[in-house]
């Protein structure tokens, strides 16, 4: 087929298949060699590894310093998503209504948290929760998180509502509906998919966050990034891989499911248009 | 209801989440500022600052943070521009694949990206293998701004590409083919037509993965060594181990300075383009 | 004169289907050439295939003899207007109109002048520093314009050209075009949907169905001696008849219940199915029955008052004919029967 198409045609595809391929093995080859040596059967990092088997992978599975923060994370995750949704759902719908005032001001503000270093936020909130003695009480952590979230499930429920066309809602309102009853059987149904997938981002994002992570929890209430973080800091071994394969493989089980409901694509691009 | 009183129930829809970031994200940040400035203690002093900009040490992690910063924006533009054009460009499945390629990283801990280019970068690495097998010598690049800037670079990779591809997706390929018609090759399309107009997605990009890169922290604590400092390492580590807390809301203001003025500098940027 | 243009056997396939299926067709130099079919005809991507936007799968094209069909768009030298004029919108209507100059290493001065000259052909004087996005839909057809024609190409392409202007604007247009077209006598191929504009503008027209040619010819022609059922139907309104030929040179219609007489030469063979096509326009509507043949009789079901023309409709047995008479002639009220006549050599004859 290619041998058919005249030379400049074909060449331009060639170098761009060329510059996919390299980019895919900068974008891969860290990934990857993290779950070869997650396999590995020797008690240091090298690689390629010397030999394979599953006993790091059995390791850290069974290791209480790695599963408890990983339940942590997981419950954070969920209740920063769902709180951010909670907060976000209703102001969106307020900055989606054109008529009310200051939306494009109120829409800034909401928005703010994205611009800045998380490090930054985490420092602030530090500052403020010590004075009520709450800096590690799991407390914070959840605030940082819908802080950091909030935003993210705001976009995409407003790149969602922007696409629906408001004579809907004015239709359910001449058929009768009061703006409760419109606003519940109509609004809040098509804006679904937004804060379906809002959410699941504002998931992912906690799940990843460090910063707030670092400076706001305790021993026990450290989540999985901070777990492997201290791991890394002190001991250069393959459980940090095992454990690094375990998360890829959540996430991937969860981004394939995100794909599977609603195409990754309109999500990604939509999702960065304000970025 | 009359469109009034719809006005003032659509605005308290967004009255929980304001209220929220202003207790949270707004009060923390006074906060900060206060203790950089002493307030917090009854006094009121700059001599947070006055050490900051008086000490060459800091000055120059300031100038090493700053250029690591540009670095890897620049590096990152180089290198995403042409995923983005070919990303653009894609169709139905093969668009899909280089979605996920791009965006599934993202969701992979920085600290086991990290790892991974430890794994890569390390004397019993990847690279070193490499190497070897080639009868070259072993290379030490672990703890090198180089390999900061390369792990960098893939961790923001994305938010580079998907800025810019989203102008792309935008841009009616009827440009360039009339560029083709009237005697432009390719590279000529791309330098007075593509280039041009998707000007406002590179530098979203740029200016994101710029502020993104100069709050990163964990890549340079996990890769580094202490010839390898930047601001808001120091942050993080007046905060844990020297807990001078002051000192460090000082240096995170500094921080922020900086990366306000880069927004400045793009709402001018593109306030300029606009006129 | 040069500019002539040969198109040989061109097939282009994008998967499995085949958008050009085998064109051939020769524009004469300095003339117009319409492209005319419905969407998805292939129309548009022969244009595109000219212009070297798509690849050949197979076939030539050649421009004053030389064989262009290998080369990239950008060494054609061929001008374009797009559907959508594709004006650059960071750059002003002279930056625009001195792009294809710059492309050619064309020196200041002279290419100065060039944009000049250019944007006066089509009256854009005075229009010079502004941007696309400041001027009118009209405006920015005649700045595309003015970038095509700036090179001096020898054959011009214009893709849907009129279809972004409102109506008014596109009547105007089209004449001009066509009054530029003529003064500079370069060679043009439009593409169209719209066989008014098709009729008004070319030379000969060209009308594509499902990828091939089915007629190339003058407008009149095309109107008048459509070459297939498509090109009569799809170039002018008509009343569809099918039957089965008889051996008095009849057209036996069942859906009229009656016999339509074939005009001579109609190629039928007794028994055959046939298929007669008659334009509006063409049929006379009758009160007293006349003697002479052919002619059907019916009811008046609809009259509409169209401006410069009466359109009546009448039910013929099953079938609802249309007859078109000029405004202010006497016409019969709905429920009144009526004769319709027609000259025997009106009616267009295609075996089935």
């Amino acid at each position: 087929m290619i041998a058919l198409l005249p030379g400049w045609r074909a060449r331009r595809r060639l170098l761009a298949a060329l510059y996919v391929g390299v980019a895919a093995i900068f974008i891969l080859a860290p990934l990857a060699v993290v779950m070869i040596v997650a396999f590995t059967s020797a008690s240091f990092v090298s690689f390629p590894p010397p030999g394979y088997s599953l006993r790091w992978l059995a390791k850290v599975m069974g290791d209480a310093a790695f599963m408890r923060p990983l339940l942590n994370s997981v419950l954070l995750g969920l209740a920063a998503a769902a709180v951010a949704a909670v907060l976000a759902v209703p102001a969106a719908v307020a900055i989606g209504r054109r008529s009310v005032r200051w939306s494009a001001e109120l829409e800034a503000f909401l928005l703010a948290p994205l611009s800045l270093p998380a490090l930054i936020m985490a420092l602030a909130l530090l500052f403020f929760l010590a004075r009520f003695g709450l800096a590690t009480s799991g407390w914070g952590l959840l605030i940082g998180h819908v802080v950091i979230t909030l935003p993210y499930v705001l976009r995409t429920v407003l790149a969602v509502q922007r696409g629906l066309d408001a004579s809907l809602v004015e239709a359910a309102h001449v058929l009768g509906a009061t703006p409760a009853r419109a606003f519940l059987s109509v609004t809040l149904p098509l804006l679904r998919p937004g804060i379906v997938a809002g959410s699941l981002f504002a998931f992912l994002i906690s799940f990843d966050e460090l910063a707030v992570a670092l400076l706001l929890s305790s021993a026990t209430t450290a989540t999985l990034p901070v777990a492997i973080l201290n791991h890394v800091a002190h001991n250069y071994d393959p459980a940090v891989a095992a454990i690094s394969l375990v998360k890829i493989v959540l996430v991937i089980v969860v981004l394939l499911t995100l794909e599977r409901l609603y195409g990754l694509d309109r999500l990604m691009l939509s999702r960065v248009r304000r970025a | 209801m009359s469109s009034a009183a719809g006005r003032r129930l659509g605005a308290l829809l967004a009255v929980p989440a304001v209220a929220f970031l202003a207790a949270f994200f707004v009060g923390p940040l006074l906060l900060a500022l206060a203790e950089s400035l002493g307030l917090t203690r009854g006094a009121t002093g700059t001599g947070h600052y006055a050490r900051i900009f008086g000490d060459t040490y800091y000055l120059e992690v300031m100038r090493d943070t700053v250029l690591l910063a540009a670095g890897v924006t620049g590096a990152a533009l180089v290198v995403g521009y042409p995923y983005a054009l070919i990303l653009a460009r894609a169709r139905g499945a093969a668009k899909a694949a280089l979605l996920f390629l791009l965006v599934a990283p993202l969701l992979v801990t920085v600290v086991v990206r990290t790892f991974g280019w430890m794994i890569v970068f390390g004397r019993r690495g990847l690279v070193n293998a490499a190497l070897g097998a080639l009868g070259l010598p072993a290379l030490d690049i672990l703890n090198s701004w180089t390999a900061i800037a390369v792990a960098l670079v893939h961790v923001l990779l994305p938010f580079m590409v998907l800025s810019i591809a989203s102008t792309l997706e935008s841009l009616d390929p009827a440009f360039e083919e009339a560029a083709a018609t009237l005697g432009a090759p390719p590279w000529r399309q791309f330098l007075h037509v593509v280039a041009p107009l998707s000007r406002d997605g590179a530098v979203a990009g740029s200016i994101l993965v710029f502020a993104l890169a100069i709050g990163s922290f964990v890549t340079v604590m996990v890769m580094g060594d202490n010839r390898t400092m930047v601001l808001p390492l120091l942050v993080y580590q007046q905060l844990t181990v020297a807990s001078d807390w002051p000192f460090a809301a000082a240096l995170g203001m500094v921080l922020l300075a900086i990366v306000l003025a880069v927004f400045w500098l793009q709402a001018r940027i593109a306030r300029r383009a606009a006129a | 004169m040069k500019g002539r243009l040969d198109i040989a056997g061109v097939v282009k396939r994008y998967g499995t289907t085949v958008a050009v299926d085998g064109v051939t067709l020769v524009v004469p130099p300095g003339s117009m050439t319409a492209l005319l079919g419905p969407s998805g005809c292939g129309k548009t991507t022969l244009l595109r295939c000219i212009a070297g936007l798509a690849d050949l799968d197979a076939g030539s094209i050649a421009v004053d003899g030389a064989d262009i069909g290998a080369l990239p768009p950008w060494r054609r030298g061929l001008g374009m207007v797009f559907q959508s004029y594709a004006l650059f919108p960071h750059m002003t209507v002279a930056e625009n109109a001195a792009f294809g100059l710059r492309m050619r290493g064309t020196g200041r001065a002279e290419a100065r002048e060039r944009v000049a000259r250019a944007l006066a052909l089509v009256r854009l004087e005075g229009f010079e520093e502004r941007r696309p996005s400041e001027l009118s839909g009209g405006q920015q057809q005649r700045a595309a314009l003015a970038r095509a024609l700036v090179t001096e190409p020898p054959v011009l392409l214009l893709d849907e050209p009129l279809s972004a202007l409102d109506a008014k604007l596109r009547h105007a247009m089209r004449l001009e075009l066509r009054e530029l077209q003529r003064r500079l006598g370069i060679t043009t191929i439009v593409v169209t949907h719209d066989q008014d504009e098709a009729m008004a503008m070319a030379d000969q027209v060209a009308v594509m169905n499902a990828g091939r040619i089915e007629q190339v010819a003058s407008p009149e022609t095309v109107y008048r001696r459509p070459a297939t059922p498509f090109v009569a139907e799809f170039v002018g309104r008509t009343n569809r008849l099918e039957g089965r030929a008889t051996a008095a040179g009849e057209l036996d219609v069942g859906d009229v219940g009656g016999r339509v007489q074939l005009p001579m030469g109609h190629g039928l063979v007794q028994g055959a199915l046939g298929l007669a096509l008659l334009r509006p326009e063409h049929l006379r509507v009758e009160q007293a029955a006349g003697a002479a043949a052919p002619r059907l009789a019916g009811k008046v079901v609809d009259v509409v008052f169209a401006g410069d023309r009466v359109e009546i409709v009448v039910a013929c047995g099953a079938l609802k004919l249309l007859a078109v008479q000029p405004g202010g002639s006497a016409v019969p009220a709905p429920g009144e029967a009526v004769s319709l006549a027609w000259r025997a050599e009106d009616l267009m004859v295609w075996p089935r």
